[in-house]
């Protein structure tokens, strides 16, 4: 500092931290403190107006908490099948797309996406109208072949997977765009090149498209991933957790123990729960990737 | 050395991060027990124009716009700031303002199971309003919402005492007497007569009342019958015992006897009203506007009588009504307590909201209105008889601050019983489990 000319409040040593102080300020405002402002706040109860320490207390009834386990439970089944389902089903359209046979790209790329961009509650308000037992349009059209109409909110499986059908059809457009970015930086050289060795299609796709994504489905899969550990909206329009908490998600759960119970370092211990798991997959996921790569 | 620096600098932030949180956590008590009166003195002489912001739904706001432009009549300076706001906006609006008080209206509606809640978590979050509520004049199931800890955090409004509407049409064609329903095990026999009879306009067997599986809503009543809560007086759960396993065990039978038609959420509860697919919905005193407003075509069709009672109990039941609460930072505390009285035990206006909106009055003196004997020409015979009756045999059930909570997770317990067959005393002691896992201490 002594070594600076006087008089210049900003000089060369600090210039970089003044101009980036801006964006710290407001990362450290935004999320650094509500990170830390958390931690702390699940060490505490709300208690008459006022917080009081009760230490592991919060984390405590949490391992006792059976609705946490089956929320937990139901995030594992949203993530063990509809993630990989959703992805498949993105890659496979994503490689439809670019495939040179298929007229009318814009288009299918277009409706493809576009359920990504409705508002997650219209959206969730359609299918509840769908999924009706009486008189929805899905039932109607599973009578039609004769088959009998299934209760989807009643029972707990038939529930899960209406969830499952909606994000599914939210969420497949948006990972298929990415990847179609993906597929399309792969140079055109490469897959001439294996045509003229004679590679069918399948080989190519197995053997050369899905290695040049390999990241990017890889990023689609984390996203995914912590997506749907984060879930809320859906089950919480579609079927509100129930029935039996089955398809109750932690982020709905911690919804409701923080804005609707007013337990506040509760939710808060929930949270932090949740964030452990997010950052363990995230690593794992990583890791199983990254091996993949030295191999 | 650079790298140490900026570690350094990071534990620094993070530890006046730390500090500010600390701070914060209790020192916001202080400042707000402050608040009340500071912010009186300074604004209550306030000569000239004043405006109070008022939140509320539906023809709860309707109902407060009329009150205001009467009030306005003697309080020409008064002026009103009507914001209309769904349950779901003004819950996640206190539980994130209600310790400031910023950014929160004067005069807020709030429904009564939720209100003793946020008084426990926020004691200073509501104006005081004992000098203004006279206990004696209103429905004592209303009071127990309205008064917690020996301070009255809310002002009561409508209440919702219990009754059950059912279709004259469907029973006369079942040959069923209305009258001859004295009991649940009654109803179920009734409802086999009725199903087996009556077609809807849409051609389905009419079933004999509406039942959410995934809800309390049925064991609630049964077990309100019987004078019991999910908490005893200390706040100690009491889920498994004698008169809630009861409770359940007839709910179970009344689910199993099959005379109920499934609905999922308010807006399936109704259609069973408009597509006229129920004989009997037993509910609360604001039905009748939903009855009204959904199937006019059904005028006439509908009478009301008692619920159903159970063996042992002598009580009826109270679902839902809302109350008004004021925010304690308000600039004009004593404004807002004189509109609040006003509006809330003017007889006028009470009846005239009971007539135009359905918000049956907790305020015992509007009572001796001739409407009360006189009825809805909507209804045949009189259609407030058995609600009258009702308000003044509702079990006296301690409020808790964690009932919403208690009664979602009780919901659960419900739907093991009704959809998976699940025995009640098992599920009921394992809820009582929890219940003491979570608020036992």
């Amino acid at each position: 500092m002594k070594n600076h000319r006087k008089g210049h409040l900003i000089n060369k040593g600090n210039a970089p931290y003044v101009l980036l102080a801006p964006t710290i300020l407001i990362f450290v405002l935004f999320m650094i403190y509500p990170i830390i402002r958390s931690l702390y706040l699940s060490f505490f109860e709300l208690k008459s107006g006022c917080y009081q320490f009760v230490g592991l207390h919060n984390y405590i009834v949490l391992f006792h908490d059976r609705t946490f386990y089956k929320s937990l439970f139901n995030t594992v089944v949203y993530l063990v099948i509809q993630v990989p389902v959703m992805i498949l089903l993105a890659l496979a359209i994503a490689v439809l797309i670019e495939e040179k046979f298929l007229r009318g790209k814009a288009f299918f790329r277009t409706s493809v996406f576009l359920p990504s961009i409705t508002a997650l509650v219209a959206y969730a308000l359609v299918f509840k109208v769908l999924l009706n037992g009486d008189h929805g349009l899905i039932n109607y059209v599973i009578e039609l072949f004769g088959a009998k109409g299934v209760n989807w909110f009643y029972g707990e499986w038939s529930a899960r997977i209406a969830i499952i059908m909606a994000i599914t059809w939210r969420w497949t457009g948006y990972n298929m765009i990415i990847l179609l970015a993906g597929i399309q930086s792969i140079p055109d050289s490469l897959q001439e090149a294996a045509r003229i060795d004679g590679a069918t299609a399948r080989q190519r796709f197995v053997y050369i498209t899905v290695p040049m994504v390999k990241q990017i489905i890889l990023f689609c899969t984390i996203t995914s991933t912590i997506g749907t550990l984060q879930l809320f909206d859906e089950p919480f329009i579609l079927t509100s957790g129930g029935p039996n908490n089955a398809t109750i998600t932690m982020g709905e759960y911690l919804y409701d123990n923080g804005f609707r119970y007013l337990k506040f370092g509760y939710a808060s211990a929930i949270g932090y729960v949740m964030t452990i798991i997010i950052f363990l997959l995230s690593a794992l996921q990583f890791k199983a990737t990254a091996k993949g790569d030295t191999d | 050395m650079k790298k140490s620096r900026k570690k350094r600098l990071l534990a620094t932030a993070v530890a006046i991060a730390m500090t500010g949180g600390l701070l914060a956590g209790c020192g916001k008590t202080a400042q707000t027990e402050a608040g009340p009166a500071g912010g009186s003195s300074s604004e209550k002489s306030g000569e000239g124009d004043i405006t109070l912001a008022v939140w509320a739904w539906d023809v709860a706001l309707m109902q407060l716009k009329d009150c205001a432009a009467k009030y306005q009549e003697e309080h020409p300076n008064v002026k009103f700031d009507f914001v209309e706001m769904g349950t779901d906006q003004v819950y996640k609006k206190l539980s994130t303002s209600l310790s400031t008080g910023n950014g929160i209206a004067d005069i807020i509606q709030i429904e009564g199971d939720v209100i003793t809640g946020y008084e426990d978590k926020f004691p200073e979050g509501f104006l005081d309003l004992s000098d203004i509520l006279t206990t004696d004049d209103f429905v004592q199931s209303k009071i127990n919402e309205c008064v917690y800890n020996g301070k009255t955090h809310a002002f009561p409004w409508d209440a919702g005492p219990m009754g059950f509407f059912y279709r004259t049409d469907y029973f006369e064609q079942a040959g069923v007497e209305a009258g001859s329903i004295k009991t649940w095990d009654d109803l179920i026999e009734a409802g086999k007569k009725v199903e087996a009879v009556c077609k809807t306009p849409g051609g389905d067997p009419v079933k004999m009342l509406p039942v959410n599986p995934q809800r309390t809503n049925l064991y609630t009543m049964i077990r309100n019958e019987l004078g019991t809560g999910l908490f005893d007086a200390d706040g100690k759960p009491i889920v498994n015992n004698d008169n809630s396993i009861k409770a359940m065990e007839k709910a179970k039978q009344i689910y199993d006897s099959g005379i109920c038609l499934d609905y999922n959420g308010w807006d399936e509860y109704e259609q069973c009203v408009v597509n006229e697919s129920v004989a009997c919905i037993p509910e609360a005193v604001w039905m009748i506007g939903t009855i009204k407003d959904k199937s006019p075509k059904t005028e006439g069709k509908w009478a009301s009588i008692a619920l159903p009672a159970i063996d042992g109990g002598k009580y009826s039941c109270n679902n839902g009504g809302s109350d008004l609460a004021a925010n304690a930072k308000t600039k004009y505390p004593e404004q807002v307590k004189d509109f609040i009285k006003f509006a809330l035990t003017d007889k006028e206006l009470q009846i005239a909201g009971l007539e135009k909106y359905g918000l049956y009055p907790s305020y015992k003196p509007s009572y001796d209105a001739k409407i009360f004997t006189a009825g809805d020409p909507f209804f045949s015979g009189n259609v407030y008889a058995p609600f009258v009756e009702a308000s003044n045999n509702i079990a006296d059930i301690p409020a808790s601050p964690n009932v919403l909570e208690a009664n979602d997770e009780a919901a659960v317990s419900c739907t093991q019983v009704y959809l998976n067959g699940a025995d009640v005393k098992q599920t009921f002691d394992a809820l009582q489990e929890n219940f003491e896992n979570k608020y036992g201490h």
